[in-house]
């Protein structure tokens, strides 16, 4: 980058809030995934009017803004494709607002959802989407890409919970977005719009979202079976009959196995298991956990756990939460982590086609995730230095989406498109409807500087 | 500079665990204090991976980021990889030593202490008060109190209540009268050859003189000499305690009994070598449960995931330290606790030197102990 355009930077952020040294750029060129890319800056501004500048800067120069949180993205979404600026909010992480009588707060972008839930704490609140990445993911990241987890299966994703938004546009303007209402039908919904934009339509810079009373108790049940889809076919059952469960887990055998293996715990031998947690007052919660008991052996379940006290939960979803790592048991350096999710009636067939999809390709795809809205994580994994084992990968992968989509899904739940899953937005979104998302990011960045090249396949770009 | 550190087969292993998730960024005591992910453990260990590339060169830069690890373990206890960043850190020191290219300066004055004064901190002698106290100790004993630089030469009134509280607690013990520094810094820089001479000398003394017990007041002592000594050269078996396990231990057999009350609400900052490092976090907690009218509060951040002090950076990163040590306040004072108790001179050290007013006083646990034992009339530093 010329010197004269670092220069400008640093009169905007101030010389300690940028650099162009080769270690920043290495690091803030990547995520955990495998998309590569090298940027030429990398910011830190620490209030939206220096972002307005910058963006004012970056269209006057054409120079690509690629906006980034925590950089724990599973999708690409903050790795700059081109040599631009990497515009990192980590040092805008204040929480400003802790609205107790509204159940609410606001918190500039890059405060961690760990954070903001550290202080809603005292006041025995809590944010209910909860990405696994909780201790490390910026609210603005978390909103930019809408955000699940394991409770949206009862709660949702941020975008059931953000409030309002302020806004850097590409054009430099500073936007307020919503409003501090739970409810609100006034003009276009541009919260909406920008949740889940993926940094690509404006660069959020502070959030408004509700929170949650921390519910009197949480308690988890265990069952399993025979196999996936008895599993599947067990949560389907279980979600239709109104239980209401806060989270609904499924680990395949494979997972069982590492997850064992890891912590060095028992599990009883199974084909698969259910986690589910049911949250609220101790006697609803007993009595949902034991009529989930009663389905859950009607479908065939071998053994069904109640878990006697939350420290026994606590340990459960410690185990649940370890799934992740303990796949490094099975010896592959690399791994591609979907989040493809299906309509809750045909869990057992997306279950059973994966299943297949990995045998066809002699690949090993560990499956578990929230069942309970769909939403599935199948592992792919490869070594990274054996060709034909990344072409089977790749191959298993290219058919797990196709199948997620012809079941009536889609291709990401809760990660987001970013760059890995750009080829396979057709498969889910016509021409007509790329068509109107792509008029959307030409009126709000019409010189295409704002996290270019992300989203919309390489060929509509 | 040139400099691809070309890591042992296990630390490749190690380094190639590290997914970039991030999660690290919740933990790294630098992170947070710079708001950088160079920084962050993460950081960290890509310029490591950058480095065996040649993708990025050795430059001051990339050093601070090698040696302002303050080797905490916390990035640890959160890393879904499990990735041994600290190991992997310490190897890269390893590599830079002897290439001749770390550790910094201000590290090998360290080193250079030892050799002339045997103790890390250049002090020529014992303050008279511990001296006096050391010569009345027996010649011999099965038990040694392995005494530790900065509580020798800085703080030697918390090792003369150490003294009283095994003495009344009819414990018979020693101490070597010519105690060498225990290399645990040495190593921790990288200087692996001279921490293995250093600890080599100590591990002579301790067979020579036929030691079947060590008690320490330092946490970075006992880690050294209960792990990396029985590596370094076989010894006949020699019991490795924590002072705070010894004197937990006296309470529960009623060899030292709580006769005054402390009315106070205190909080234990663990240190990350006690905790992290030796999972010994009840025994504290238990003596100061122990103390009559004595609050014990824990901090969001306790036990696995607590603060570090930035001791073993405070030397040339000061800045850093104070930094981190402020962070560790602002979450007591947020709590309104009276007064902050370590078990570990280093951390003491290190807060007491930044304590802020709100804090009425920072305290070692034997301290404590010390008054509510009635061994000691009050404690030093603080006027109760």
């Amino acid at each position: 980058m010329e010197k004269q355009h670092i220069d400008e930077l640093a009169g905007i952020v101030g010389p300690e809030n940028v650099s162009t040294d080769t270690l920043e750029l290495e690091i803030y060129s990547r995520d955990p995934t495998i998309v590569r890319g090298m940027a030429g800056a990398v910011v830190w501004p620490r209030h939206a009017e220096e972002i307005s500048k910058i963006m004012i800067f970056a269209n006057k120069t054409k120079i690509p803004i690629y906006p980034r949180g925590a950089g724990s993205s599973l999708s690409g979404g903050p790795v700059p494709l081109e040599r631009g600026i990497v515009l990192s909010l980590e040092r805008m992480n204040r929480i400003l607002e802790i609205d107790v009588e509204n159940l609410q707060f606001l918190a500039e972008a890059g405060a961690s959802i760990r954070e903001i839930n550290d202080e809603l704490k005292p006041h025995k609140l809590f944010i209910p989407p909860d990405p696994a990445s909780e201790v490390a993911c910026t609210i603005g990241g978390c909103v930019a890409n809408n955000a699940g987890g394991i409770h949206a299966v009862k709660y949702g994703t941020f975008r059931d919970w953000v409030l309002g938004l302020e806004l850097v546009l590409p054009n430099g303007e500073v936007v307020s977005t919503g409003t501090k209402t739970r409810k609100s039908v006034s003009g276009y919904d541009l919260t909406g719009l920008i949740t889940g934009s993926e940094g690509t339509l404006a660069i959020i810079t502070k959030v408004r979202a509700k929170v949650v009373p921390i519910p009197e108790t949480r308690m988890v049940t265990t069952a399993y079976f025979h196999t996936l889809e008895e599993a599947g076919k067990a949560s389907f059952k279980i979600m239709i009959g109104g239980l209401n469960p806060s989270a609904m887990e499924i680990l395949d055998k494979t997972t069982m196995y590492t997850i064992s293996q890891y912590l060095k715990m028992k599990l009883p031998p199974a084909g698969a298991m259910l986690i589910m947690e049911f949250d609220g007052p101790r006697d609803d919660v007993d009595n949902r956990m034991e009529i989930a008991g009663k389905m859950c052996r009607h479908e065939g379940a071998t053994e069904v756990k109640v878990s006697a006290t939350e420290e026994e939960s606590l340990s459960l979803w410690n185990a649940r939460k370890t799934a992740f790592q303990s796949l490094a048991i099975l010896g592959k350096n690399s791994i591609l982590i979907e989040d493809i999710t299906v309509p809750i009636s045909k869990i057992t067939d997306m279950l059973r086609h994966i299943h297949e999809i990995a045998e066809k390709h002699n690949t090993m795809v560990p499956t578990f995730g929230h069942v309970g809205d769909g939403n599935l994580h199948p592992h792919v994994l490869y070594d990274e230095e054996n060709e034909e084992e990344y072409k089977k990968a790749m191959a298993a992968t290219d058919e797990i989406f196709e199948t997620a989509v012809k079941l009536g899904g889609t291709i990401s739940g809760e990660h987001g498109i970013g760059v890995l899953k750009r080829k396979f937005f057709p498969l889910e979104h016509d021409t007509k409807e790329i068509a109107v998302m792509k008029r959307i990011k030409q009126l709000f960045d019409p010189n295409n500087i704002l996290n270019p090249h992300k989203i919309f396949p390489e060929e509509v770009t | 500079m040139s400099f691809k550190p070309s890591l042992s087969k296990e630390m490749s292993s190690e380094l190639s665990k590290c997914f970039r998730c991030s999660f690290c960024r919740s933990q790294c005591p630098i992170y947070q204090s710079k708001l950088n992910d160079t920084w962050n453990a993460r950081g960290r260990m890509m310029a490591v991976q950058l480095l065996r590339e040649g993708k990025i060169s050795l430059d001051d830069k990339v050093l601070d980021r090698i040696y302002t690890c303050a080797l905490c373990k916390a990035c640890e206890e959160i890393c879904p990889g499990l990735v041994k960043v600290s190991d992997i850190i310490k190897e890269v020191r390893c590599q830079l030593a002897e290439a001749k290219k770390g550790p910094l300066p201000d590290h090998l004055k360290m080193f250079e202490n030892i050799t002339t004064t045997k103790n890390v901190l250049a002090m020529k002698a014992r303050p008279a008060e511990l001296q006096e106290a050391i010569e009345r100790l027996p010649q011999k004993a099965d038990m040694i109190l392995f005494m530790g630089c900065v509580a020798q030469y800085v703080y030697p009134k918390h090792l003369l209540t150490l003294f009283k509280l095994l003495e009344q607690s009819k414990t018979k013990f020693t101490v070597l009268r010519d105690e060498l520094c225990c290399g645990s810094y040495l190593a921790d820089l990288g200087l692996a050859k001279e921490a293995r001479e250093v600890l080599a000398e100590t591990g002579k003394m301790l067979k020579e003189r036929g030691v079947r017990k060590i008690v320490t007041l330092c946490p970075m002592c006992y880690n050294t000499l209960r792990n990396d000594l029985p590596e370094l050269m076989s010894t006949p078996k020699m019991e490795v305690q924590h002072s705070t396990q010894v004197l937990d231990e006296a309470l529960k057999k009623g060899a030292l009994t709580i006769s005054r009350a402390l009315p106070m609400k205190l909080v234990y900052k663990d240190p990350c070598h006690l905790g992290r490092y030796a999972e010994v976090y009840d025994a504290p907690r238990n003596i100061l449960r122990n103390v009559k009218g004595a609050e014990l509060i824990e901090l969001e951040r306790s036990r696995e995931f607590s603060r570090c002090c930035g001791g073993t950076i405070r030397v040339p990163y000061s800045d850093l330290r104070n930094d981190l040590c402020k962070k560790f306040f602002d979450d007591a004072v947020k709590l309104r606790v009276d007064g902050v108790v370590t078990a570990c001179p280093s951390c003491f050290h290190n807060l007491y030197s930044t304590a802020p007013y709100d804090i009425k006083g920072v305290f070692d646990i034997v301290e404590i102990l010390g008054y509510a034992t009635g061994i000691v009339e009050k404690i030093p530093f603080y006027e109760y």
